[in-house]
């Protein structure tokens, strides 16, 4: 399957766009989907994504699967679907 | 006698008989409302009688920097600005930065009242304690940079820091603003109160310092809050070099990036044509408020076309909507061009904006004819159109005159139920945020004291995912009612009574902000407080301000939102397919009056929420 993701601020320089596709097998996890792109990025945007020993998914980036924050999903278990729309984003503020 | 921050003095100047007095700030009031839109509300409440006209000689105008305004303390050159809004009817207050703030402290005051009507036009010229009424006739007709050049000249003095009204604030539309240097009070009309008053400007010079009680404890204050700031994962290097323009980005990411009069949000994604990477194009240099290290305030240059050359602070997210998303206009240079205008001409980008995409729409959609247009092919994304409508709004011409006022009176005038895609709550046009996919936004919109205004209990769990005082799912109804109380009520304690800067508190000391507070307070001005008595004077501010429009016959029936937001899904993108359905604005408004104290039927406060607050008079005067 396909997801489709977007991005901002300091991500855009790292997947070299702010919007994209990515291909995972089906059933994929969020989780799934942050490790592939750890191991596609991983020197830069693993500090970014990944916090502690355990590497747990940041506090500080708002993780969002067709809109909705994965805190109100099934976190990082979130089963992903044939293109969702997934978003990235980095702490923002002002307005 | 205070120990410092105040200087315990209020200037209070009549234009009817031009005359002026110094009045002692009484300590109660002070301590229970703390400055900045406190003081102003305060004020408001106890001076302007029911029912005033308010572009007439009872209204007042009230200017109130807050106790850290002029310190050492960072980001507190701010100043609430307070009148009964000519726009909405209800209280008119809105904040400013710059440096007008802290100048207004160094002359000596803590507030500046401003009563009656001058019969001609007129400037204030406040040296320390020294006021003049000075002629302006010559200066009436001038856009706001010249007439700030024309008075320093006037003045020789080059230092004076002057607020001042252009045509739009004379010909008193009611989207008028008020401009300090190239900071604004865009909002609620408050130009136009000032061009009622025939006030073109007001000048002012002080070489005063002010007081600190204890500098040790300052020290640590301070310590704490700058810590935040360099803590704070956005403000460097983010905000300090993209401002609150990077903003757009994120809210298209969310869906919730207005377009075209909230008809096409998320479906049009103007990202790659008016996002950040575009706007940065544009920046040139940056501004500073006056204490304030990070300078979010980006200068842009507009380059191509008729707008090559035009300059302008800006344009913050709130102008990228209105003269961008909201119009449909993606030529990056016909907003910052816009933006100019807007601020030269003095009036507020945001309904300004909002205004001409709520005729567009009507354009398309045959409502407006080319008769009524005056051959202006209106559509969305016709930046001339835009530009030309902006000039005819301030001299109150052709369709621009229709619109002057704002969406709420110009579909009166159009009819045709035109009612339907005017955007606004009491009057005052919505925002940059389709809180259909942010309710808590939304019921601040629908409750906020002043109308649609995301600078009073703006839900920023629900737009940058911050978790305090806890997780929000921006598309949930439950549970929005006492956040929404929360976020404005600690929003008015920590940053508009003390005046600090709002941006710095959402990005950065979120997390200390009331203790942080109340320690400036007692270092500042020895006076103490726990962090409970900051979030009361929050409390007691909303309160006062809502009884202000309960007095003006504001009901639960105005606390609503356009129809459109209430009844058509976002049309695309990571907010598709949600609203807030009638039911749950009904249930959010139920949870918000019970999280307040107040009565659910009417939105009233009630006489023992308000004789908690010490606002028993204010029950008096409502006669409950």
């Amino acid at each position: 399957m396909k997801v489709n993701i977007r991005t901002s601020l300091a991500f855009n320089e790292i997947f070299g766009h702010w919007k994209f596709e990515v291909s995972l097998p089906d059933t994929s996890t969020f989780r799934d989907l942050m490790d592939k792109l750890d191991r596609d990025h991983g020197e830069r945007l693993g500090p970014y994504v990944f916090e502690g020993e355990e590497r747990s998914l940041s506090t500080q980036i708002m993780f969002m699967v067709n809109g909705r924050n994965i805190r109100f999903l099934n976190g990082e278990q979130t089963i992903l679907e044939n293109n969702d729309q997934i978003t990235l984003l980095l702490p923002a503020g002002g307005g | 006698m205070y120990k410092g921050g105040y200087t315990g003095k209020i200037l209070r100047v009549n234009l009817t008989d031009q005359t002026s007095r110094e009045e002692e700030l009484s300590f109660d009031t002070a301590k229970d409302f703390i400055g900045g839109a406190g003081f102003g509300i305060k004020y408001l409440f106890d001076e302007v009688p029911a029912n005033a006209d308010a572009l007439g000689p009872d209204n007042k105008l009230i200017f109130s920097p807050g106790p850290f305004s002029g310190t050492n303390v960072p980001c507190a050159s701010r100043m609430a600005v307070t009148a009964k809004s000519p726009l909405t009817g209800a209280v008119g207050m809105g904040l400013s930065g710059g440096h007008f703030p802290v100048e207004m402290k160094f002359a000596g005051y803590d507030a500046l009242i401003i009563e009656g009507q001058s019969k001609e036009p007129v400037y204030l010229w406040i040296k320390d304690n020294e006021v003049k009424f000075k002629g302006a006739k010559k200066l009436w007709g001038m856009k706001t940079t010249d007439t700030q050049q024309i008075i320093k000249n006037d003045l020789k003095d080059q230092n004076v820091r002057i607020a001042c009204i252009g045509p739009a604030g004379e010909n008193q539309i009611k989207i008028a603003s008020i401009i300090n240097e190239w900071r604004a009070v865009g909002r609620k009309g408050l130009g136009a109160v000032m061009g009622s008053k025939n006030l073109k400007a007001i000048a002012v010079r002080g070489t005063n310092k002010v007081d600190i009680a204890f500098p040790d404890k300052l020290k640590e204050a301070r310590k704490s809050f700058t810590k935040a700031m360099k803590d704070s994962e956005v403000l460097y290097p983010a905000f300090a070099n993209l401002g609150t323009g990077m903003v757009v980005d994120h809210t298209c990411h969310m869906g919730i990036f207005p377009t075209k009069n909230y008809s096409s949000t998320g479906e049009y994604d103007p990202i790659e044509k008016i996002g950040v990477e575009v706007q940065t194009s544009r920046t040139v240099t940056k501004e500073h408020c006056y204490g304030c290290p990070v300078g979010c305030s980006q200068v842009k240059l507009a380059k191509t076309g008729d707008y090559a050359g035009t300059l302008s602070e800006g344009p913050e997210f709130e102008t990228m909507y209105s003269f961008g998303g909201i119009t449909g206009v993606e030529n990056i240079d016909a907003i910052i061009a816009a933006d100019r205008l807007a601020d030269e001409m003095g009036f507020d980008t945001i309904s300004s904006g909002v205004s001409i995409a709520f005729a567009m729409e009507l354009y398309e959609k045959g409502i407006l004819t080319k008769e009524d247009t005056g051959g202006i092919e209106l559509h969305f994304g016709n930046d001339k159109a835009m530009m030309t409508l902006l000039h005819q709004m301030s001299y109150r011409e052709g369709l621009g005159g229709t619109l002057a006022d704002g969406t709420k009176i110009a579909a009166k005038k159009i009819g045709k139920g035109s009612e339907k895609y005017a955007m606004h709550v009491k009057g005052l046009e919505l925002p940059a945020y389709d809180v259909r996919g942010a309710k808590a936004h939304g019921l601040n919109y629908a409750t906020s004291f002043t109308g649609a205004d995301h600078c009073r209990g703006y839900a920023f769990q629900e737009v940058f995912g911050i978790p305090i005082p806890k997780e929000v799912d921006r598309f949930a109804a439950e549970g929005k009612g006492a956040l929404t109380k929360w976020n404005q009520d600690i929003r008015t304690a920590v940053t508009d009574a003390p005046t600090m800067c709002a941006f710095i508190f959402d990005m950065a000391v979120i997390g200390i902000a009331a203790q942080n507070t109340a320690d400036l307070m007692e270092a500042v001005t020895g006076m103490s407080y726990t962090t409970d008595d900051v979030l009361l004077v929050g409390e007691r501010i909303n309160n006062l301000a809502r009884a202000f429009n309960v007095r003006e016959g504001f009901t639960r029936s105005d606390d609503t939102l356009p129809e459109r937001l209430l009844t058509e899904p976002i049309s695309g993108g990571a907010s598709k397919g949600h609203f807030i359905t009638k039911d749950e604005l009904t249930l959010m408004l139920d949870d918000y009056y019970a999280a307040r104290g107040w009565d659910k039927q009417t939105g009233t406060p009630t006489r023992e929420r308000l004789t908690s607050l010490n606002l028993a008079y204010v029950a008096d005067e409502l006669k409950l």
